[in-house]
């Protein structure tokens, strides 16, 4: 499963890359 | 930028999420992809187990990490939200106003409840985030809980594939 969307960056689509996570992810969301 | 009260609920999230983490990790009752939380379903039918669903910004060349849902597969298998944090630098727009990771996060979401043949996602909402819900759920009112099932899981779905058909 390729899980992908799309955000509005200034007004352009850009792609983002969704994935299962970890605790290295959690302490990135704090910095 | 810790006026925002968004920029405040996503400092809270983050801290409140590391917290479970670090206890259902302890438990073990912690998935870290989609094999391994499908594989602890089937040894264990009514485990409750937590994972993140993190988004990465695909278009920068060191993708950041710019939003995150912590979740839970109940015993009853159903998928409860429990946090859905965008980076506090996003939302601060701090260097880029960057809008859709929390639908993207939510549209992804819909993706593994599929894939693990789950029927029902549900949340509590927040007096800052129901607006949210009621958008990207397609409803007319969102107090402080959501679920999304049946009908309200089609129009996700239909947004979802909207959003595909436009990527490359």
């Amino acid at each position: 499963m390729n899980l992908t969307s799309e955000a509005d960056v200034d007004g352009q689509p850009k792609p983002v890359q969704m994935r299962f996570g970890d605790a290295n992810d959690l302490a990135e969301l704090r910095r | 930028m810790q006026a925002n009260p968004h920029v405040r609920d996503a400092l809270e999230y983050a801290r409140l999420a590391s917290k479970r983490w670090t206890y259902y990790r302890q438990h073990g009752e912690t998935a870290t992809s989609l094999p391994e939380l499908h594989s602890a379903v089937q040894r264990h039918p009514r485990a409750e187990i937590a994972f993140l669903l993190i988004a990465r910004a695909s278009w920068q060349p060191d993708p950041r990490l710019i939003g995150l849902a912590y979740c839970r597969r109940t015993w009853c298998h159903r998928l409860v939200v429990d946090f859905v944090a965008v980076h506090p630098r996003v939302v601060g727009r701090l260097h880029a106003r960057i809008r859709g990771i929390g639908t993207g996060l939510f549209y992804g979401l819909i993706e593994i409840a599929d894939e693990l043949g789950i029927g029902m996602i549900w949340g509590e909402a927040t007096a800052n985030s129901a607006s949210f819900y009621e958008k990207i759920l397609g409803a007319e009112s969102v107090l402080d809980q959501f679920h999304i099932h049946g009908e309200t899981m089609n129009h996700c779905r239909r947004e979802l594939a909207r959003i595909h058909q436009h990527q490359p």
